[in-house]
């Protein structure tokens, strides 16, 4: 199985749901956004029209962030999920400079949830309570986990990854315009598969060779 | 008319003269780097004064605004933003797909062949 995702910018009318959703779910660091949406405007007055596309990591196939990782803390495993070892990252920021979507961000010290400086409830749990993708700390970088923690346990559950909102990435059963869908891409008759064959889905920065799994509907 | 277009033939021609001839030397830099010839420091980092900037910078001698543009202050890097639909994604690494794409001369070939 090799996951992936496919985003349809046709659909997406920017209500950040799926934002919100990956905030909450991953305890998303103040002024970093795992998941994000760019706007642009198109045509000329008066037929414009406002486009959303909405951007995570985007789970190369061949991440450059892993390469110019110097401390080896990127690793992608076996269902192609690119992800951070966050006892291994020493916050050198070479991931961030070289991901052509800038979807890594830096996690700053001294930044708090709370306007007083006060900790979340979660943060006061002990370290062995959280997920180890949760197990996030100043001065290291983070990015999107395609909410592996999920998708992992739904493996080891024997259910199938995508098929409910517990068993897939936060972003996608949120979404009130059904524009993201989550699937394994290995699959033919997975919808993901069917939809990039069907809407000729785009892959972003295509020109870097990196391969995302995330494919665009335009 | 004939000397505009004389002066404007020059002038292009030395500019792929000084392109090619720095197209030439990355590699050599690039090897000098790598086994040590040009110090560029030990520590890895992007902070001004470690490698990372005293390679892209100092040894290569890449201007701060080919990666560095204002209005973007609390990210690194920025460019600039997409324009329209081709180009989209949030930033423009072209500056490093030069040299860091599979066939081209740096050591670190962060990103794969071009797909057309």
């Amino acid at each position: 199985m090799k996951f992936g995702m496919v985003i349809d910018t046709k659909r997406c009318f920017g209500c950040r749901a799926c934002v919100a959703a990956c905030k909450t779910e991953n305890i998303v660091q103040p002024g970093n956004h795992w998941n994000f949406v760019l706007e642009h405007e198109q045509g000329k007055y008066p037929n414009v029209s406002r486009i959303f596309t909405p951007m995570n990591c985007m789970h190369c196939e061949n991440p450059p962030c892993m390469k110019a990782c110097p401390e080896k803390a990127i690793s992608k495993n076996e269902h192609g999920v690119v992800m951070i070892d966050y006892d291994k990252c020493k916050g050198r920021k070479y991931c961030i400079a070289a991901c052509p979507y800038g979807v890594i961000h830096f996690i700053d010290r001294g930044k708090a949830f709370y306007p007083d400086g006060q900790k979340i409830p979660y943060e006061t749990l002990p370290i062995e309570a959280k997920h180890p993708l949760h197990r996030k700390k100043p001065g290291i970088t983070e990015k999107c986990t395609l909410c592996w923690h999920r998708i992992e346990k739904a493996i080891k559950e024997g259910k199938k990854p995508g098929s409910d909102y517990d068993t897939s990435p936060a972003c996608i059963k949120v979404c009130p315009a059904n524009a993201r869908y989550f699937g394994d891409l290995d699959d033919p008759d997975n919808e993901v598969s069917r939809l990039i064959a069907k809407k000729r889905a785009i892959q972003l920065n295509k020109e870097y060779g990196t391969r995302p799994q995330v494919f665009y509907i335009v | 008319m004939r000397i505009k277009i004389a002066i404007a033939v020059v002038l292009v021609t030395g500019l792929l003269l000084l392109g090619y001839a720095f197209a030439l030397n990355i590699p050599q830099t690039a090897k000098s780097i790598k086994t040590g010839k040009i110090n560029v420091g030990k520590t890895t980092g992007m902070e001004l004064g470690k490698r990372f900037h005293n390679i892209h910078n100092q040894a290569l001698g890449l201007e701060c605004s080919s990666c560095h543009i204002s209005g973007f202050a609390p990210d690194y890097a920025y460019q600039k933003k997409y324009k329209d639909i081709s180009g989209m994604g949030h930033v423009d690494r072209g500056i490093c797909l030069g040299c860091h794409k599979e066939n081209g001369p740096a050591i670190t070939k962060l990103y794969g062949t071009i797909e057309k």
